[in-house]
């Protein structure tokens, strides 16, 4: 196996890992950094023996107590009834949930393509960090097991409720909607002590400012399935963690009395081009595609479903539909995440499929000024770069690469970059 | 001066850690570890032309304490290591490749995985790494083939990772 297989995975992880954090994030970083740095003290040599040997004590005191009593709380993940671990990735695909059973009888479903990571599961704390997409959660709580779901810089403390979180990892905004008791929510925009929210409460923090109002059709909703709920299972909370924002209204995330997700309308299930995409049929996907009628799928789909057929074009190579259907989805859906990373994909079409680099060019360009941060921008830098050095531009090559290694210097195009400049 | 300082390095520093914790929820807490430790020890750096890339070492090895420290917690709570076995046996798109790649990351010994990132998905050169690591070329030479081995044999019992490579060596 060469390198270039390995680095492409890499660059692959890079990329959904993401830039990492913006600029609100550091400057709370910069706050704390600047808070936290110690004062210069007297030493007190006599404190450090006594300290080693209490620390001694109580790690010998720890141990043994481990030693003596196995405290995990063991998880399967189905499909396939796969037993868990602690630290462990799951994800799920684009057609399929995958779901978390905890042997107390606590039930996380992992919706179709998202992924999320256990990071303890033990008698004393569960915490699951979403790492993108939506989870439906049911905790049945036993003993004094604390319960804890992480989405980006928020924490939200399960206390034995009922409630929705929302969150979007790229516009980093978070909605809690408190339906059946109350919950404490901490992190970013919040008070150091976390808030707290009853029944009917929706939480809206965006840009370290909170916004909290009150809904009275989810409470009297709520407080009627939540009887029903609770005549069955006295001790049950559950919540549905949803990245999908800003979805279309015309396919919602709904919640069936019972907590469980509802599935997506069945027309929708059956389009033949879906069924092909999802069977990675690329090929067969478009053409299902262009015989259900291409402008038509263009005018209704909803943004996923457009990225994807998007994406079928493209692996099938055909540039022409793939730019077509870029556009529509940029077009219907102008403030979607999506519609900024349509604009890099249609310079990746230009560039790798149509081998028109002066269209690139622009593309790129035009995603490069209306997301100059964005989670793309260093590919797009990269690529620009490359577009300048294959058509002999050497000054605007020189300059893109100046601006990339000033920005990444240690990126994945950094190497030419630098011969760039020599 | 402090607050300078930060500001100056502060997407350095954020960009190693986010990449070599892979995306952490503790992030936050490496970053401010990695400052606060800068901080403690700057006055110990003789010649000035060689902050940029003492911040960068410094910053690796506060991240590499931290993977240790968090080793160590996992077996003293008798913890497994995160299993090899895909737990999404029938998936086969590149996104789970992907999960699964950081999951064998997950399991690397701090070297290793620092390594790895830095050249396969940093796409550092060895040199870089030598330079960043602060040892001989020939030391991230070795370390890189045995990340590298350590990696593929991880890989090989994995079947989304096998079936993704398989497809790879197919195009």
């Amino acid at each position: 196996m060469n390198d270039s297989a390995l680095i492409q995975l890499g660059q692959a992880l890079s990329r959904r890992m993401g830039e990492g954090p913006g600029a609100d994030r550091t400057a709370s970083q910069r706050l704390r950094f600047q808070t936290s740095i110690p004062r210069p003290r007297s030493r007190r040599i006599f404190l450090i023996p006594a300290a080693a040997a209490l620390t001694l004590l109580l790690a010998g005191g720890l141990l043994s107590w481990h030693l003596l009593q196995d405290r995990t709380m063991p998880f399967v993940i189905e499909p396939g009834s796969i037993a868990g671990t602690e630290g462990q990735w799951v994800s799920a695909a684009t057609d399929r949930e995958s779901v978390i059973r905890f042997s107390t009888g606590s039930i996380f479903t992992l919706k179709q393509d998202s992924a999320a990571r256990i990071i303890s599961s033990n008698q004393e704390q569960v915490i699951l960090d979403l790492n993108n997409g939506s989870i439906h959660c049911d905790v049945h709580h036993q003993n004094r097991t604390q319960w804890l779901v992480r989405a980006g810089t928020w924490r939200i403390a399960v206390t034995g409720t009922r409630f929705t979180v929302t969150w979007t990892s790229a516009q980093n905004t978070l909605n809690v909607r408190v339906e059946q008791g109350t919950v404490i929510v901490s992190g970013d925009g919040l008070t150091p002590d976390g808030m707290k929210l009853k029944q009917g409460d929706h939480l809206r923090v965006s840009n370290n400012r909170a916004i909290l109002s009150h809904d009275a059709v989810a409470v009297s909703n709520s407080s009627a399935a939540g009887r029903r709920k609770d005549s069955d299972r006295p001790e049950t909370a559950a919540f549905v963690l949803d990245e999908a924002i800003d979805k279309p209204a015309s396919r919602p995330s709904t919640r069936s009395s019972a907590g469980t997700i509802a599935t997506p309308p069945a027309a929708k299930t059956q389009m033949i081009w879906k069924q092909k995409y999802e069977q990675r049929d690329y090929s067969g996907a478009l053409s299902a595609a262009r015989q259900e009628g291409l402008a038509r799928l263009i005018r209704t789909l909803d943004v996923d479903e457009l990225w994807q057929l998007a994406q079928a074009a493209r692996y099938a190579r055909d540039g022409e539909a793939a730019k077509e259907i870029l556009i529509g989805l940029r077009s219907r859906f102008p403030g979607s995440p999506r519609a900024g990373s349509a604009l890099f994909l249609l310079g990746r079409v230009a560039m790798e499929i149509e081998n028109d680099h002066s269209s690139a060019r622009q593309w790129f360009e035009q995603y490069l000024h209306t997301a100059p941060h964005g989670n793309l921008a260093e590919e797009a830098l990269g690529r620009l770069m490359d577009i300048h050095v294959k058509a002999g531009n050497a000054e605007a090559a020189r300059q893109h690469a100046r601006t990339y290694l000033s920005r990444y210097p240690d990126g994945s195009f950094a190497g030419m970059a630098r011969s760039t400049l020599q | 001066m402090a607050a300078l300082f930060f500001d100056r390095y502060c997407d350095r520093v954020n960009r190693l850690v986010w990449k070599l914790m892979l995306a952490d929820a503790d992030h936050d807490d490496v970053v401010n570890t990695a400052f606060l430790q800068m901080y403690s020890s700057i006055k110990r750096l003789n010649d000035p032309k060689a902050l940029p890339c003492w911040v960068s070492t410094i910053t690796i090895n506060t991240i590499r304490k931290e993977i240790r420290k968090r080793r160590y917690y996992r077996m003293l709570m008798l913890r497994t290591e995160t299993p090899e076995a895909s737990t999404t046996a029938e998936d086969s798109h590149s996104r789970d490749a992907v999960n699964r790649t950081a999951c064998i990351v997950e399991t690397m010994t701090p070297d290793n995985r620092i390594i790895f990132i830095l050249r396969y998905v940093e796409g550092c050169t060895f040199e870089e790494i030598a330079t960043l690591r602060n040892c001989s070329l020939a030391t991230v030479k070795r370390y890189g083939k045995r990340c590298k081995e350590d990696f593929m044999r991880k890989a090989a019992k994995d079947t989304v990772l096998s079936k993704f490579f398989e497809e790879l060596n197919h195009e």
